[in-house]
């Protein structure tokens, strides 16, 4: 019966008819199109099922992460001023945070699962906790709330002062802790990292193009009398802390890998497999207009971030100081914040206006559809970025860490040249074009039939790929400040 | 009218919590700042705000600036190259950190809270333990 729809449609699609016929035809292609396929199960390895069903997974990781975390915090608070001196700016700012984005590549959404916060959220909720639901607007504005967050930290960051200053970071952690002792004794499971957390926000549109998926098998969940005890856990299990149901999952943007689906589930349904990265993009059916939102928005934070650490920001500030008479670095940066966010928001939303007038589709769910697409440029822009930290100021990390230990140490704190780092950031830069083009042409291809709707869809998407990929190299090229 | 009691109780007793530890941390913060006073002779000079170490909120020019000049080799603001003699800033710096005020408004507001949650789990416990007795009566009545 599908087949034959199928076959109509491509019929139908072939012939020259009306516009609204080809958009009646490949939306029902399209609704008929398999999922993801699925690779081969890890869990069949005994190793990685005995890791994944241990009592001791993922708290075997939690436990060291969440102490090196309390150092942190006790350094940024109470440590050295300096940012160079102090080991929680180090271990914090050139060691996670660049190390983050590779995460998610590799291993997806992971650090979600050992996240010192959210291990906090589970002890607080387990001490007092109300376990109320999830608040409606939450649910429904909650990823507008972190794009907001994500915007306002990163605003904030500049204007107060937070990854350069000890201090600053310290109040954000507090701060960040905060709402996760008050999410987690007033709402269910981690109602904080699903939907307040930007950091979870991050993570989610990420985590998309992760090399690990955790799945459940359809025929066997169609089967399932358990009563969905992979989400609701059981006696033994917690129930799945993202609220995610592992039947009904289609991307990774919500699933940590905390393996409680896997200790819960009687039937064995849960897969776990290790896929290309990106391919997720590839097979999306359900694309948020918010969620692209977010990936545009975050390429335009990793453009502000690489601008103000440039000579020519300081250069730009003495510019706009000089001709327009206003000496306020916030008023300047919140202009400069607005427009650099807005760019690429603009770009997605002029690239999706022209796609629409060839493809059929609104700008509008062109905008939702493509900004996905943006992802894969999206984490090498921001893993390019933070390799300059991260093997700029390395060293940083071991003399400070050190320091605490009483070894003191001198020396140049770069692990390789800048020469080295900067071929390192344009291969990345080039991964990321080349997962962004494909990811793009994979999507028409899905979602269009004609060549025609593909070739609309995807000049103009290809062409601002080309254009956000050009505008880091260029400022790739040019010397970047330290963040210490 | 006891619902509303309750939970009047229950903020009213968290506010006091968090006053009271707000209170307490401001004391000793208070304490330890005379001592500071008494025992050393350091001069505050950022007058106990944090604007002149907030990257961005200096204007003068100074090292604090958010957005340091770029250059190749940063070696002056590295670990151990640090040549400039300016570790009484440091030091200064750290001291003006209002770390006692913030901590104290932390805990604060955490105990409020802790306390306000684990009055309403008590309080809804209570209530649904007497739902269910409540129900067993009807049952055991039939």
């Amino acid at each position: 019966m599908s087949q034959d729809v199928l076959n109509r449609t491509d019929d139908s699609a072939r012939t020259d008819h009306p516009a609204d016929s080809h958009a009646d035809a490949d939306d029902v292609r399209f609704a008929l199109q398999p999922g993801e396929p699925m690779g081969r199960d890890l869990l069949k390895n005994r190793f990685v099922s005995a890791v994944m069903r241990s009592r001791w997974y993922p708290g075997a990781f939690q436990i060291p992460i969440a102490a090196v975390f309390g150092l942190v915090a006790y350094q940024l608070l109470t440590g050295p001023s300096k940012a160079h001196e102090n080991a929680g700016t180090a271990l914090m700012w050139v060691l996670w945070w660049p190390a983050l984005p590779l995460v998610y590549v590799f291993f997806g959404r992971f650090w979600c699962a050992v996240c010192p916060f959210a291990a906090i959220s589970d002890f607080v909720q387990k001490l007092v906790g109300v376990n109320r639901p999830v608040p409606p607007f939450l649910k429904k504005y909650g990823i507008w709330i972190i794009d907001a967050t994500f915007l306002a930290i990163t605003w904030a960051d500049h204007v107060f002062g937070i990854v350069g200053s000890p201090w600053g970071s310290g109040i954000l952690l507090l701060l960040l802790t905060f709402a996760v002792i008050v999410s987690g004794a007033f709402f269910q499971r981690r109602t904080f990292c699903r939907y307040l957390c930007f950091l979870g926000g991050l993570s989610a549109n990420y985590g998309r193009t992760g090399m690990v998926a955790l799945r459940a098998k359809p025929d066997v969940c169609a089967t399932c009398t358990a009563k969905a005890a992979c989400y609701n856990g059981t006696e033994q299990v917690a129930p799945c802390p993202l609220f995610t149901f592992a039947r009904t999952m289609e991307d990774s943007a919500n699933c940590n890998l905390c393996a409680n689906c896997v200790k819960s589930c009687p039937n064995d349904a849960i897969t776990l497999t290790v896929r290309k990265p990106t391919k997720e993009l590839w097979f999306l059916r359900n694309p948020k207009i918010e969620e692209s939102f977010l990936a545009m928005a975050i390429m335009g934070i990793v453009i502000i971030q690489n601008v103000t650490m440039l000579g020519l920001w300081t250069e730009t500030l003495d510019w706009v100081k000089a001709t327009t008479g206003i000496t306020s670095y916030p008023v300047i940066f919140t202009a400069v914040f607005a427009v650099g966010v807005s760019i690429p928001v603009a770009l997605l939303a002029l690239a999706a206006k022209v796609a629409s007038l060839g493809n059929l589709e609104s700008a509008f769910k062109n905008f939702a559809r493509f900004g996905y697409a943006l992802i894969p440029l999206d984490v090498a822009a921001h893993v390019a970025h933070n390799l300059f930290h991260l093997l700029a100021e390395g060293k940083g990390v071991f003399y400070t860490v050190g320091a605490l230990f009483g070894a003191h140490q001198e020396g140049s704190t770069a692990l390789v040249g800048n020469a080295k780092i900067q071929l390192l950031q344009f291969a990345i830069l080039a991964l990321g074009l080349a997962g962004s083009v494909y990811t793009a042409r994979r999507i028409a291809h899905r979602r269009y039939l004609t060549p025609a709707r593909r070739r609309a869809t995807l000049v103009p998407i290809t062409g601002l790929i080309g254009v956000l990929a050009a505008l880091n190299v260029v400022m790739f090229l040019f010397p970047m400040a330290h963040r210490m | 009218m006891a619902r509303r009691s309750g939970t009047s109780r229950t903020v009213i007793s968290s506010v006091a919590v968090a006053v009271a530890i707000f209170a307490a941390v401001m004391a000793f913060e208070s304490r330890s700042t005379s001592f500071d006073e008494a025992g050393s002779a350091q001069s505050n000079s950022s007058s106990g705000g944090m604007a002149a170490d907030m990257p961005g909120m200096d204007m003068s020019g100074t090292e604090s600036t958010p957005t340091p000049t770029p250059t190749p080799s940063m070696a002056a603001d590295m670990p151990g190259m640090d040549m400039s003699g300016d570790h009484e800033h440091a030091t200064t710096a750290a001291s003006a950190r209002p770390l006692a005020p913030v901590l104290g408004t932390f805990g604060g507001g955490t105990s409020a809270v802790l306390l306000a949650a684990g009055f309403l789990r008590r309080k809804e416990r209570a209530a649904n333990q007497a739902r269910k007795a409540a129900i067993a009566a009807r049952r055991n009545r039939k």
